[in-house]
């Protein structure tokens, strides 16, 4: 009579631990998530708001790739190492590798022509840059 | 898990409209670049959380050739923006600002 209420409790124990580890990587892929598309949102945002191309250059390079990265990340965990492979961890280095490169040419592109700046005092940098 | 992937889809839509209102508004052609670059990681996210959404890893290949494809266009944009404003500076050989003549 001993060895079925063993077993019933090691059943009962797998399926407990079962159950935290689905909610505790839904709980993770939940966070990575959010964040990622908090990440980009933010981005977007300073891509709008921002007054200078310099400052635009700076929220693309690092927020942008962030927020991709979380949500790569996010991914990874959801649908699980064996169907997603290496396949993330290259698409992660790739992010890596070309957005802050791309905004960094295109504010030294910027920079070589004498593109105006924002001083600090003037509020309509933006709009006047249009006009000139 | 299904309304925190519909959040993500509101959140990344709002920065693909951010995007196109830069894009449509920004005074010189680098900010048109910038809005250009934002929204093909824009695209990327929908695929992410496409993938996200039906569980499967088949669009990853898809993910990587867009990646690729946002950053070749943006140096592509870049390279020609350098070589038109140099050829325009030697025809002309005026004082004109370069922000006039990139757009």
């Amino acid at each position: 009579m001993k060895k079925p209420v063993t077993n019933y409790r090691q059943t009962q124990e797998n399926s407990f631990a079962m159950d935290f580890f689905a909610l505790f990587f839904t709980v993770l892929t939940a966070i990575f998530l959010l964040s990622g598309a908090c990440f980009i949102f933010l981005g977007g945002l300073g891509v709008v708001r921002l007054p200078d191309v310099f400052c635009r250059g700076h929220a693309l390079g690092k927020a942008m790739t962030l927020g991709i990265s979380l949500m790569l990340i996010g991914l990874w965990i959801h649908i699980g190492i064996g169907e997603a492979g290496i396949k993330v961890i290259i698409a992660i280095m790739f992010q890596f590798a070309t957005i802050p490169v791309a905004a960094h040419l295109l504010t030294l592109h910027a920079y070589k022509n004498k593109y105006p700046r924002f001083s600090g005092k003037e509020n309509n940098t933006s709009t006047q840059a249009g006009q000139k | 898990m299904t309304i925190l992937i519909y959040i993500s889809y509101t959140l990344v839509s709002i920065a693909i409209l951010l995007g196109i209102y830069r894009m449509i508004l920004g005074p010189t052609a680098v900010d048109r670049i910038i809005a250009f670059d934002t929204i093909a990681i824009c695209a990327v996210a929908f695929t992410v959380l496409l993938s996200m959404q039906w569980r499967t890893g088949f669009f990853l290949e898809l993910i990587l050739i867009f990646s690729a494809l946002g950053f070749f266009t943006t140096v592509a944009f870049v390279f020609y923006l350098q070589r038109r404003l140099e050829t325009d500076a030697d025809e002309e050989t005026s004082n004109q600002l370069p922000t006039n003549s990139g757009e």
